[in-house]
Order: C-alpha cells, then sequence, then structure tokens
C-alpha cells in the first residue's frame, strides 16, 4: 500500500532514536541538576490523572507532538525546570507546554518541507491524530516514581 | 549514596586550580554522575570514597582524571573568544606579511578534542587568507581516538552547535542532518585529524606557522611540560607563534620563548626566531 | 545593562530572565511581539532583546522586522531565543535583522557565550 510505505518513510525522518536525543538535550539544558530519566523498552501505562501538552506542525505534512506525564511528574518537572516549589497550576502547565513546544520545533526540524508551529495545548488526556495520520515516532522513559510519554504523528 | 560536601569541595578547589573552571553549588549531580565509570573502574564503593582516595592519595594522575572527567565537555567553538580575535586581528596579519612568498599557512591545533577549535581556525582562515588565494591547512591532534572519530565526521549536536558559534557562521559553513549538524566540505578539507600523544617525540608533522596548545599543559608534569614546549619550538617557523591556555605560560618552564601581549592575550614566539 | 525578554511562556521567561539577571543585567519581559513593542515605547531603550518566535498576537520574526524598521530601535541587539531549528529559519532571522540566534534547548553557558560574541556580558559577570 502506498500509504504505507509512505508512512513508513516518514517514520525514517522522526526516529525513536532522534527523539531520545532531543529529549536528553533538553535534559542537559533545564533539568541537568537532577538524574535523566531512563528509556523503558514498552509504553508505560497511565494510572492516575495525566497532563498533556501538545504542539502541532503545519506545512506538506501536518503532525502533532505530544508530551504526557503524571500530573505529580508534571509539578517534580517544572520544579526542576524553575528551581522552584510548589508552582500554581497554570506555571506548571506553562512549563509541560513549554517543554512540548521545544520537542516540537526539534522535531519539526527533522520533518522535510515542515511548516510552523502552533502553540502549546493542554490536555488532560492524550489526543490522536486522525485522518490518516500515523504514530511515526514515540519515546517514553522512567523518572523517579513517574514517567514521561512522547508521540509524534504525522499525516 | 549522595556525594559528600568535603568531597565536592574538594573537587571544586581541584577543577578550578587546574582549569580554571568554576563548578557551582547546585552541580554535585554533574561531579557525581561525571565520576560514577572512574569510580567503578578504581573499586570504590562510591563516588565519595573514590573522590578521598585520590585526595589522601597524592597521585596527580588520577587528579587530572577526575579533572579531565569534569571538563572535557567544555568545549565551545572560538573558546575564549579573545585569542581568535588575537589571531585575526594580529597574528594573520603579520604572517601575510612574512609568509607573503609562499602564501601558504600551517597550523597546529594540539589537543584538539573534537575539533571546535581546529574548525573554528579554518572558518577564520577561509573568510582571510584563503579567500585571497593563499593555501591553508590545520593539523588537529589528539591522544583520544575517540574524539578524534567525532571531529574528523565533522557532526555536532545540536547543544554543542549552541556553543559560542556566531549564527551567520553557523549558516553559512554548517548543514542540518537529522537532529545534527555537519561542517560543509570546504571547510572539513582544510582540516586533518590525527592520532597523537603530546609526551612523545613529535614525528612526521611537519612545520607550522602557528600552534594553538591550550589548557593541555596543566595535565603534565613541570619536565614534561618543558620537553613539549622545546619540541614545539622545534616544530614552529621561525617568526611563529604558540597560543597557550589563559592560566598557562612558559615561564619557569622553558626559557626559550619570549612573550608578547595582543590586547589581553598573551601569544609566545621562540626567542631570536623572528 | 538592560535585556528586554520576549517569550510567551513564563517559565522561559523566568529561565531567561534569572540567567541574565545573573550576569548583571536588570530585565523587562513581554509576552508576545505586540507587548514587546509596548514596552520599548514607554521605557528606556535596552541594551539587548531575547525573542521568541512562536508567539500569540505578534511573533518574534515580525517583531525583528518592525523593530528593525524603527531607527529609534538601532542601537538594540536582538537574539532569537527559539526552538526553530531549521537552517533556513536561523537564515530568515538574520535576514530580517536579528543580531544572534539561540536554539532551545540552551544551557546557561551556551547564552553567556553568545552575549560573549555580542559584546554584552556586563563587566560583573565571570568575575
Amino acid at each position: 500500500m502506498t500509504a504505507g510505505f509512505e508512512l513508513e518513510e516518514l517514520g525514517h525522518y522522526v526516529e525513536d532514536e532522534a527523539l531520545l536525543q532531543i529529549v536528553m538535550q533538553m535534559w542537559d539544558s533545564f533539568f541537568s541538576t537532577v538524574e535523566p530519566p531512563y528509556p523503558a523498552f514498552e509504553p508505560i501505562g497511565a494510572e492516575g490523572p495525566v497532563l498533556c501538552a501538545s504542539v502541532s506542525i503545519s506545512g506538506a505534512r501536518p503532525g502533532l507532538v505530544t508530551v504526557t506525564v503524571p500530573q505529580a511528574t508534571a509539578s517534580a518537572l517544572a520544579a526542576v525546570m524553575l528551581q522552584e516549589e510548589a508552582l500554581p497550576e497554570d506555571e506548571v502547565h506553562d512549563a509541560l507546554g513549554e517543554v512540548a513546544n521545544i520537542v516540537a520545533g526539534n522535531v519539526k526540524a527533522l520533518v522535510p518541507d515542515a511548516g510552523s508551529l502552533g502553540l502549546p495545548v493542554l490536555s488532560t488526556a492524550t489526543p490522536r491524530l486522525g485522518n490518516g495520520a500515523a504514530e511515526v515516532g514515540r519515546m517514553d522513559a522512567v523518572w523517579r516514581d513517574g514517567w514521561l510519554s512522547v508521540i509524534v504523528w504525522l499525516s | 549514596m549522595p556525594l559528600t560536601n568535603q568531597a565536592f569541595d574538594w573537587v571544586c578547589t581541584l577543577v578550578r586550580r587546574e582549569s580554571a573552571i568554576v563548578l557551582e553549588k547546585g552541580k554535585e549531580y554533574l561531579v557525581e554522575s561525571r565520576l560514577v565509570p572512574l569510580a567503578r573502574a578504581a573499586g570504590a564503593p562510591d563516588v565519595s570514597a573514590y573522590i578521598e582516595g585520590v585526595r589522601v592519595g597524592l597521585d596527580r594522575r588520577k587528579q587530572m582524571d577526575i579533572v579531565e572527567a569534569l571538563t572535557t565537555n567544555e568545549t565551545s567553538w572560538f573558546r575564549d573568544g579573545a585569542p581568535f580575535t588575537a589571531f585575526s586581528t594580529a597574528v594573520l596579519p603579520d604572517l601575510k606579511q612574512t609568509r607573503g612568498a609562499t602564501r601558504q599557512l600551517r597550523i597546529w591545533s594540539a589537543a584538539c578534542s573534537t575539533g571546535q577549535e581546529a574548525y573554528s581556525l579554518a572558518m577564520l582562515l577561509k573568510d582571510s587568507v584563503v579567500a585571497e588565494g593563499w593555501r591553508a591547512e590545520i593539523l588537529a591532534t589528539d591522544i583520544s581516538n575517540e574524539v578524534l572519530e567525532k571531529g574528523r565526521s565533522g557532526r555536532f549536536s545540536q547543544l554543542e552547535m549552541n556553543r559560542g558559534l556566531p549564527a551567520n557562521l553557523l549558516v553559512r559553513h554548517f548543514t542540518r542532518v537529522g537532529t545534527q549538524w555537519q561542517v560543509n566540505d570546504d571547510l572539513k578539507r582544510m582540516v586533518t585529524f590525527q592520532h597523537m600523544n603530546l609526551a612523545l617525540p613529535f614525528r612526521g608533522v611537519g612545520q607550522f606557522d602557528v600552534v594553538f596548545l591550550r589548557n593541555v599543559l596543566i595535565y603534565f608534569d613541570v619536565s614534561t611540560k618543558r620537553d613539549i614546549l622545546q619540541r614545539v619550538r622545534a616544530v614552529l617557523r621561525p617568526g611563529g607563534y604558540l597560543f597557550l591556555g589563559g592560566a598557562e605560560t612558559t615561564l619557569g618552564v622553558d626559557d626559550g620563548w619570549e612573550r608578547t601581549l595582543i590586547g589581553r592575550v598573551s601569544v609566545h614566539r621562540p626567542k631570536n626566531g623572528g | 545593562m538592560r535585556a528586554l525578554v520576549v517569550d510567551d511562556s513564563r517559565a522561559m521567561r523566568k529561565i531567561i530572565g534569572g540567567a541574565l539577571r545573573k550576569l548583571g543585567y536588570e530585565t523587562v519581559e513581554a509576552a508576545d511581539g505586540a507587548e514587546a513593542l509596548e514596552v520599548l515605547k514607554s521605557g528606556p531603550l535596552p541594551d539587548l532583546a531575547t525573542i521568541d518566535w512562536n508567539m500569540p498576537v505578534m511573533d518574534g520574526l515580525t517583531l525583528v522586522t518592525q523593530i528593525r524598521a524603527n531607527r529609534a530601535y538601532r542601537t538594540m541587539t536582538m537574539m532569537m531565543v527559539t526552538t526553530e531549528a531549521e537552517h533556513g529559519q536561523i537564515v530568515r532571522a538574520l535576514a530580517a535583522g536579528a543580531h544572534e540566534y539561540l536554539i532551545k534547548p540552551f544551557t546557561p553557558d551556551a547564552l553567556e557565550e553568545k552575549l560573549a560574541l555580542l559584546g554584552l556580558l556586563p563587566e560583573v559577570a565571570g568575575a
């Protein structure tokens, strides 16, 4: 099937290894004072409330980048990023949104003929991209007693 | 087991003394993660115990292993800025006068690590003498084959590209390849990477107009330093220049050099050599 | 020295602003391009503006273009600090008038080195 072949080709642009590199570079930049996450071999099941920040990519191949974490992990990540404990909810959302924005920008640079990035959108579940879009890259990792999951969709 | 304050403070003092790099409070995690491989190799129960062992052992080689483990990622483009400004504004114009007959320059980036210094020099040469039809080549050497391989590939991560490289040079000399950036071929062709242990005789390297030997002498004892500086003098063409690290000097080590100030940068030239 | 930090993310304004203040800057902030133009109109001209690309109301590239078009702002240095990481985007930003470009994510060292390149490190820094 032609479509399947093309999607496989797109997956080639956003390899899981590349996603891991992008996340680790973010770690070295904004989270370097704490232990890094370690990649998980399988997606980690969502238990309890999660927070997801997603950023869209426009262009020849519209896509979506999602960063999903348990809510407690979101608060802990924001505290590390801003070196400030007990941040209000809106600042936690903003910080996770910025994480997604940075991952999405670096992912966009891997996709040929990509257009522009959307602004981060926060939700309490990981959105899926329909209409012929497919998951082309994914990174799951364990961090402290939580986890994070980064998914790239392209159409 | 977290790092003890005492161990962290001792490491900070050691690193600052040997490399002028300041590890701030809050970098305990960095120190610990970087030293875990050394501690394991030494069979120490944890990093603090390993550091304590090195502290009381007074073994300089082991101290320098720690310094190296904590400073190897400090490579930037145009590192420290001022030496490159001195190179462009004073050294190159002088060499253009004195080397006008051959119109050739050879530069040595000794202890080149992953090649940022060598490629930075290549960018400066490209815009000056090479643009005027001169031939310029850079020999980049290091003792680690791992860093040489990376330098030779000419591929750098996004984080490495952010480190001191002017944006206009990035767009001119690099192409994006996946998550990395690739140095363009014209620049790559100017740099040759080669394995070399500075403590051993320099074989088959030829003569140089400029030698960059920055922040590497600190790893050697005084007699080896003297030996290296004497052998560098032997491969430097008359009227050539030596750049050392900001905290380094030939004074009291090898008397065959005279020091000139270019702005705030010290450059060293062989006595009676020009 | 004074810096204007333009970014729609409050977290990022805190990170960039905090790093600049540590280097000896006084900082003011704006959450989008339009707000940045208001800040410039009402206060003394900063030495430096760090400018994000993707923002609501007015994006960073438009802001750079507008600042560039105003002679009164000629002495202010503009550095894009953005996650836009393509070669072509850097070319566009420089062509629009940005003086430097820092790609997110970045370490505090990288920010400091960019300021050193621009000759915009306050004397107190690195002491």
